[in-house]
């Protein structure tokens, strides 16, 4: 995995891709509390993410996202990782 | 009515031999369907236990009439088993995947193990199972008993081999029934289907409902289609009954199960390819179950997602500007058949009386009573005065439609949710629908022959419902980009400017007489200007009278030219447009300050800050003293709007040359190789980019030209420049020059080798002989050029025709996409399964109809009203 | 009268944060500093203000059970018909072909592997961005030159079995390629059995065998990419501001990164799938957004971003791009019905007959058809009662 990492380019800082942080076990099961839904409910992310990759997210896991948003200034949205 | 009972969900399922039979009310046996004397044949097709469809008969099964009685199946046992030609694929899956001899899936139980709990607890389970046959189908040896696989073959449309020998549908059966259940799943069946239910031994007859037979005016009876195939079913099943029976040879025994075997397919599906489909006597090929669900007028589409309902109307529209708009006008003559339902209460109780004395006969009266135990009265036929006096509270009466009723008004395509509105009748004389011209943008309608829809809501709540969540009122902003989309059109445009530009001065009968037109009192202010003892009133004060007496607006008008130096209050053309306190003191008022669709600063501001109510009451106002004020000032357009001086014309005509003269030399320069190519574009291409943008250029300066004789003072010239309708794009096409046709974006190139006309010599690129038309509409088009108008002209049409179908599609596939997502009381969007789309609706919770604009909170415009000034 | 420090209007204004959005505390907060300058703003006006804020954001919520997805849905399909058909067509970059309008807005919307005109808008790095010399060497080094582009004529020797090109001299100097260069590549391309000579701008292949053969390799050579970046057609350097920036025809967003002097941060493609690929699926949503807003207002239609928001939203739920229609989200409806209403009925009825799915009928097509008001809108309110026994049983 290590050479191949090196070489693939970090999608992380490009203009179009906004901050990805996994949250801790208390921080995701707080979010799926909030929302009153289970994990499948929330939108998904791939494993194979290039994202999730660079973050090392992993299936099971919820990834916080903090958007840029076009009408609110900024915007929080969860993505739950799958396999894929 | 509620129903009692509400469907909650529905399980698809393959149906077991036993499961028919025992749905079955009888097996049906004959091929015949009535005898001589035209009654049913028992154990026939139209055996009167599989429901009746006929008025008078009833349903032995039930006892119900054609009203009550559903219908019910009956069967037939088929001979020989035959397979389900829909499932011949996964039938074919079936064969590749499971042990000949054992019927076990072909995967190491390892494998096994692991596919099934991959599978657990997913949703979409089926996309393992693709995999897992996906690794069995290649096996050649059994990994439960070791048996040697042969490679099974499909031929279609519904043969299969096995090595050199034919598999027939009964070895097929049970071949599939030693596959185990608990591998069913690992195959993509749901464990409560038996793989060997897709070769039927037992045929279900749909009741007699589902294929009603027609009889035509001479009396002879029609059959269904599906009647027909079924009728060749049962025929072939008993021939190959009596051939088994009677020890025929093999060969015709399997000719006929072949045939049986058609039969049973085309009757399930007509489109299998491979298989000529069955046709009718005529010809005419039979449209049997599968044809039957299918498409745009199958059941799904056609009868299941959309509906033909009662109470409702459908008539010709045409303008009635004195309407308010939202309002519609219904012909006396629909009124009288459409009724409303209404409930018989204390305090209308006389009122309902005198309805239902009236009855059917005169105009506002009333169709039906209906009695607190559920009885319908017909008034044409009942004792009215006796109904009448019956009447008490607990009565419904449904009465004509009348002033003031709630109904819904749509014209298709229903687009957007404007297209259907509700609006309140107006019963009115005449044979059309009629409406105010506001809404027209909204349905897209106009009146060279459309027709519109109408639909009576009957229940109090529906009607409520319909007021409050699409009152016409209430879909003034748009929800598409939070500004208005009902506003002023054409002559209410036209009519304002006329009125309010600073030479428009009124006596006091034309002022009182424009605003009683306009539908307000006519308390006129102080008189603007008093000359020789007479009192004139400006147009800018009447319009004033309208406008909510705290309003103050600054905006640049439409005929704005956009000057370097923008003279302010002081721009002598009026496009300055300032509004204190309510008085429009400066500028004119057009397209800028209420059309629809246009940037509309006055009428957005009447919307956003006081109110639909408020709003409304403006628009049906100022629309009525727009066009007052038309008619009193007199408007009117002709072609000589269009005439320009001989001078100018010389001056076109010199450009024009110059341009021409221009395009030659271009085509010298390129003759010569001399052009500097664009980069990235080739020296041709380089020529026709040049070329076009030469002649673009001679048509706006022609139309400069000739702009300059076309002054505000010309009628068109109004209308193009106040918004109101056209553009000076059009004027000067018509007055100057029409300009460079074109197809596809090029210069018109295509036709003969080298030429679009023999005319032309070959490979001449000059400006005449790829398209350019010089002259101007109103001067005429010389043959040459209105043929080459004639191809942009067409291009134009064929593209309207094609886009209409795509955006058609597009947007078919958003609706059906999107349908689902909704708003839910913490703020998320959700999809019908719950899952979460959106964590807050457009991530600000802003609904973008109640936003301006898309903002959802103005805080310029909230720290300037409360603190004051200096806000932007 | 004196009014409020501008630290008082800080303070005040960001206890908002949480209640109103972030947008709108800052723009209250820059307004009323500025305004605060010019005049004095008293206690009690801020206070009024920041009520008056509060109201205006409450006033403009949504409301619950509101049909999101088909208001977005009919926003951006009814423009449709308002749009040109016109494919191609001039904008920005005049020398570039765009695909504009509706056939645009459908591209985006089936997710197109490959767009109609694929289209990279590549930034550079400093030393290289404000140079035009440099940045012109980048483009050179970026567009894809292939032997078509080259050769002046191009024969088939049947006598010998062999092709002759000729180079064009000037097309030569203008790709920094000379024939030997060409040779080179030409001869790692087609292998150690073909025979390549040079004569000044002739270049002779010798490796048929027959016709056939011959005429394969022709087509072979004529495709084989001497430079740049596969795919990328056309390049156009523009100043833009202070920078210059570099406009391609042709998309291969992967290679482009790889590139020195490209900078990584700002580069980007209207090629939806590849920013998926590279920059991940939240990179997608955003270029989705972008690409239908820009397309849409480019034939100057006026649409609210939320709309597009949630198109782009709902394509991007699953993880991965999915297209509007059967073989994206409409494909993957939980509702057999709705399958079955949309597109490919039969299919999805007999499949939906061997897995023994069962629809739930909670969707808005399944209502319609079983007849029971649709759970959206006035529909979605639910009386929740406790089952008490009724007398009857």
């Amino acid at each position: 995995m290590g050479g191949r990492m090196s070489e693939e380019l970090d999608p992380r800082g490009h203009v179009l891709v906004p901050e990805h942080r996994v949250l801790s076990k208390e921080e995701g099961e707080e979010v799926l509390r909030r929302y009153r839904v289970k994990p499948h409910q929330l939108p998904l992310i791939k494993s194979s993410d290039p994202v999730a990759r660079a973050i090392g997210a992993k299936p099971g896991d919820i990834v916080e996202i903090k958007r840029e948003s076009f009408t609110a200034g900024r915007a929080l949205a969860y993505r739950y990782v799958v396999e894929g | 009515m509620r129903p009692q009972r509400v469907i909650e969900s529905i399980r698809f399922s393959l149906l077991s031999p036993d499961e028919i039979r025992k749905m079955s009310v009888t097996s049906v046996v004959t091929a015949d369907t009535y005898d001589e004397d035209g009654f049913p044949i028992e154990r026939g097709l139209m055996d009167r236990r599989l429901g009746v469809v006929e008025p008078g008969l009833t349903c032995r099964t039930c006892g119900g009439g054609p009203k009550d009685c559903p219908g019910h199946f009956g069967h037939i046992e088929l001979a020989r088993p035959v397979i389900h030609v829909n499932y011949v694929e996964t039938i074919f899956e079936l064969l590749q995947s499971t042990c000949r001899k054992c019927g076990r899936i072909l995967l190491k139980e390892e494998e096994r193990e692991r596919l099934l709990q991959e599978m657990e607890g997913k949703e979409e389970w089926w996309k393992v199972s693709e995999k897992a046959v996906q690794t069995a189908k290649g096996r050649q040896e059994c990994p439960h008993c070791g048996e040697e696989q042969e490679e099974v073959k499909f031929e279609k449309p519904f043969t299969f081999m096995e090595g050199k020998g034919r598999l027939t549908p009964s070895d097929i059966r049970t071949r599939l029934e030693r596959i185990r259940t608990e591998d069913l799943r690992l195959l993509g069946l749901d464990p409560s289907v038996r793989p060997e239910w897709m070769v039927l031994q037992v045929l279900l007859v749909p009741p007699v409902t589902v294929r009603p037979s027609i009889t035509l005016e001479t009396g002879v009876r029609s059959e269904d289609d599906l009647t027909h195939k079924l009728v060749d079913i049962i025929r072939i099943n008993q021939r190959l009954a009596e051939n088994m029976e009677a020890g025929a040879p093999h060969l015709i025994v399997e000719d006929l199960w072949e045939l049986l075997q058609y039969h049973v397919a085309t009757y399930f599906s007509n489109e299998i390819s491979g298989v000529p489909p069955a046709r009718h006597r005529s010809g005419r090929v039979l449209r049997t179950l599968g044809q039957r669900l299918k498409g745009k007028e199958g059941r799904f589409r056609g009868n299941l997602s959309g509906k033909r309902v009662d109470f409702s109307a459908r008539a010709v529209i045409s303008p009635d500007p004195c309407l308010k708009f939202d309002e519609v006008g219904v012909p006396e003559y629909v009124a009288r058949v459409l009724t409303v339902r209404s409930r018989v209460t204390s305090f209308n109780l006389e009122e309902m009386r005198e309805l239902v004395r009236r009855g059917t006969e005169q105009y506002p009266g009333a169709q039906w009573v209906i009695s607190p135990d559920g009885k319908r009265y017909d008034l044409r036929y009942a004792d009215r005065e006796e109904l009448a006096q019956k009447l008490e509270p607990g009565y419904v009466v449904e009465r004509n439609l009348r002033d003031g009723d709630i109904v819904l008004f749509n014209r298709q395509p229903s687009l957007h949710r404007m297209s259907i509105m509700a609006h309140r009748v107006r019963v009115m004389p005449g044979h059309t629908f009629r409406l105010n011209l506001c809404v027209c943008p909204l349905y897209n309608a106009d009146f060279d022959g459309d027709e519109m829809n109408l639909h009576v809501p009957q229940s109090e709540e529906a009607q409520v419902e319909a007021m409050i969540l699409m009152a016409v009122q209430n879909q003034i902003i748009s929800p598409r980009f939070g500004g208005p989309i009902i506003g002023g059109i054409q002559d209410h445009i036209t009519g304002a400017y006329l009125l309010t530009r600073k030479e428009t001065l009124l006596d006091r009968e034309k002022a009182c007489q424009l605003l009683m037109q306009a539908g307000v009192e006519p308390v006129l202010p102080e008189p603007a200007v008093v000359r020789e003892g007479v009192e004139y009133w400006t147009g800018k004060q009447l319009f004033s009278v309208l406008l909510p007496k705290d309003l103050n607006l600054t905006y640049r008008a439409k005929i704005c030219e956009g000057c370097s130096r923008c003279k302010e209050e002081e721009c002598e053309k009026e496009a300055y447009v300032v509004i204190e306190n309510g008085e429009l003191k400066r500028g004119v008022i057009d397209a800028h300050a209420y059309k629809a669709l246009d940037k509309c600063e006055l009428w957005d501001r009447m919307v956003k800050e006081y109110g639909v109510e408020r709003a409304s009451e403006f628009l049906n106002h100022v629309t009525r003293l727009s066009i007052a004020a038309a008619e009193m000032l007199g408007f009117t357009t002709s072609i000589d709007d269009e005439d320009i001086p001989r001078i100018a014309k010389e001056r076109i005509e010199e450009k024009i040359e110059d341009a021409k003269k221009k395009v030659r030399e271009l085509i010298e320069a390129y003759n010569r190789e001399e052009l500097e190519p664009l980069p990235g574009r080739s020296l041709r291409e380089t020529l026709e980019m040049r070329i076009m943008e030469a002649l673009a250029e001679v048509r706006d300066r022609a139309g400069q030209v000739a702009e300059k004789h076309l002054t505000l003072s010309n009628p068109a010239v109004i209308m193009a420049r106040t918004g109101a309708r056209g553009s000076m794009l059009n004027l000067t096409q018509m007055a100057a020059c029409v300009g460079q046709q074109s197809v596809r974006g090029e210069r018109l190139n295509r036709g003969y080798v080298g030429r679009v006309l023999i005319h032309f010599k070959s490979e001449d690129l000059g400006a005449e002989a790829r398209g350019f038309v010089s002259s101007s509409y109103k001067d005429g088009l010389k043959p040459l050029e209105f043929f080459f108008h004639a191809a942009g002209g067409r291009e134009g049409l064929v593209d309207t025709a094609v886009r209409t179908a795509q955006s058609g599609y597009m947007q078919r596939r958003l609706i059906n996409a999107l349908q689902d997502l909704h708003v839910e009381y913490d703020g998320t969007v959700r999809d019908d399964r719950g899952v979460i789309v959106q964590f807050l609706y457009g991530e600000d919770g802003a609904d973008p109809m109640r936003t301006d604009n898309g903002k959802a909170v103005r805080v310029d415009r909230l720290v300037e009203k409360i603190i004051g000034g200096g806000a932007k | 009268m004196t009014g409020v420090s501008p630290e008082t209007i800080r303070s005040e204004v960001r206890k908002l944060r949480g209640e109103v959005p972030d947008s709108v505390v800052e723009e209250l907060e820059r307004t009323l500093l500025r305004v605060g300058k010019e005049r004095a703003i008293t206690a009690e006006a801020l206070q009024r203000v920041i009520e008056a804020v509060k109201e205006a954001h409450l006033s403009s919520l949504v409301e619950p059970g509101e049909a999101v997805g088909t208001v977005a849905a009919q926003s951006i399909g009814e423009p449709g018909t308002q749009m040109t058909l016109r494919t191609f067509h001039y904008a920005g970059v005049a020398e570039l072909n765009v695909t504009l309008g509706l056939p645009r807005l459908i591209e985006i919307l089936d997710t197109r592997r490959t767009p109609s005109a694929a289209l990279m808008t590549v930034y550079l790095e400093p030393p290289y961005s404000k140079d035009k010399d440099k940045a012109r060497a980048i483009a050179q080094e970026i567009e894809m030159t292939t032997v078509e582009d080259l050769i002046s004529e191009m024969e088939t020797d049947l006598m010998n079995m062999q092709l002759l090109l000729s180079l064009s001299r000037s097309r030569l100097r203008q790709k920094e390629l000379t024939p030997s260069k060409v040779k080179e590549v030409l001869s790692r391309e087609l292998g150690p059995k073909v025979e390549i000579n040079v004569e000044e701008t002739k270049l002779r292949i010798k490796a048929a065998e027959s016709l056939s053969e011959l005429r394969r390799l022709a087509a072979r050579v004529r495709k084989i990419k001497l430079k740049g970046v596969k795919d990328v057609t056309k390049v156009v350097v523009k100043k833009e501001g202070e920078e210059w920036v570099i406009y391609t025809e042709g998309s291969n967003f992967a290679e482009i990164l790889k590139m020195k002097g490209v900078d990584k941060k700002r580069t980007t493609t209207n090629n939806i799938r590849e920013i998926e690929e590279i920059l991940g699926i939240e990179a997608a949503r955003n270029a989705l957004i972008r690409e239908m807003s820009s397309t849409l207002r480019e034939q100057g239609l006026e649409v609210d971003i939320r709309h597009i928001m949630l198109v782009a939203d709902m394509m991007t739920v699953k993880g991965e791009v999915r297209q509007i229609g059967r073989h994206g989200v409409s494909g993957e409806k939980s509702s057999v019905l709705a399958r079955a209403a949309f597109e490919i009925t039969l299919k999805h009825l007999l499949e939906a007959s061997l897995r023994g799915e069962e629809d739930r009928l909670r969707g808005v097509t399944e209502s319609i058809i079983t007849g029971n008001p649709i759970p959206l809108g006035t529909g979605s309110v639910r009386l929740v009662m406790q089952g008490g026994r009724s007398e009857r049983e």
